[in-house]
């Protein structure tokens, strides 16, 4: 347990209430981002790299994607 | 229940599971070093057995591909369940898409982006291809380099424009390629019943550890599974796309 990953876990626990805490679902869209690739980390460290992989592809790229698709169509804005 | 009461409620929950959960914590093995018995069993299992480098790949491919061809099947029915709720309706048209149209200056991308575009698509395209291909010997595999070639489709739409996503990713291409990946993976398991090993057995030639082609089945499963996933993914984004850019109901 050495402050890499401390840190690296506290990062996780405050992306993870900030992304909670984003109201507006544009935003949390993008939050939502940060988070897949705060847990990524954590995953590196904690020697899981397919995991990380994983992760990073869907929380950062498929989840905020599908979600501004979803808003977009919804709200009937410009995507 | 109104807010004040339920709050208590969380608070009163928080605190029970944070005196389960921090002795539980406390009892776990430390970081790095435990001396866990599936581990031990599994490693020797995955290199000499079956001569693959990457104990995770042979696991999931392998020693539990019978979970695997089980993800499968879910992904499969989210695919076929996205693309029958997001069908076209009676009442629906299918247009050209909107953004496009009404605000052609606003719709395209800068010269910058697409530069940018152009390299990293084909960039992220090969990195997934390579993490199925290698998925046996380093850290990836098929499931990841199917997300990662599927994020590089994605980006073909974000960093240039919806006409080059749609030719790419265009469904009556798609689901049969992925249909056809998923009957290949369970072709590859019912050879394994034929030889009388079981389903889903590793019946090829096992090769030499750290060379491409050695674990036998596992590469074999793994580009099946990537190609799956690829499209799966792929057809799902595309019919969201649609819906969101083109479908316009009355």
């Amino acid at each position: 347990m050495n402050l890499l990953l401390v840190v690296s876990m506290l990062a996780v626990a405050v992306v993870g209430t900030g992304v909670v805490l984003t109201r507006d679902p544009l935003r949390q869209a993008a939050a939502a981002g940060a988070f897949g690739l705060v847990m990524a980390v954590l995953f590196v460290l904690l020697r899981a790299p397919d995991a990380a992989i994983s992760e990073i592809a869907v929380g950062s790229v498929f989840i905020p994607g599908l979600v501004l698709f979803a808003v977009a169509k919804t709200r009937g804005e410009d995507g | 229940m109104i807010p004040r009461a339920r709050l208590l409620l969380f608070f009163v929950g928080a605190i029970a599971v944070g005196l389960l959960a921090v002795p539980a914590f406390g009892a776990l093995p430390a970081l790095g070093h435990a001396g866990d018995l599936v581990g031990d069993v599994l490693v020797p299992l995955s290199v000499e057995a079956r001569r693959t480098a990457n104990t995770v790949t042979a696991t999931m491919f392998d020693m539990r591909a019978i979970d695997t061809v089980g993800e499968e099947a879910i992904l499969f029915a989210a695919v076929a369940g996205t693309s029958l709720l997001l069908r076209i309706l009676r009442e629906e048209r299918e247009e050209e898409p909107e953004i496009e149209a009404r605000a052609p200056q606003v719709a395209q991308r800068s010269p910058a982006v697409r530069l940018v575009g152009v390299g990293l698509v084909g960039l992220l395209a090969l990195v997934g291809l390579t993490m199925f291909a290698q998925g046996h010997l380093s850290p990836g595999g098929g499931f990841q380099g199917g997300v990662v070639v599927a994020g590089a489709v994605l980006l073909v739409y974000l960093l240039h424009d919806y006409a080059a996503f749609d030719a790419l990713a265009d469904t009556d291409r798609l689901e049969p390629v992925e249909g056809l990946a998923i009957a290949a993976m369970l072709a590859v398991g019912t050879a394994g019943l034929l030889t009388g090993e079981g389903f889903l057995a590793n019946v090829l030639p096992l090769g030499d550890l750290g060379t491409l082609p050695s674990g036998g089945t596992i590469p074999v499963l793994n580009v099946l599974s990537g190609v799956a996933v690829a499209a799966g993914i792929s057809i799902i984004l595309a019919e969201f796309a649609e819906q969101t850019l083109r479908v316009r109901g009355d």
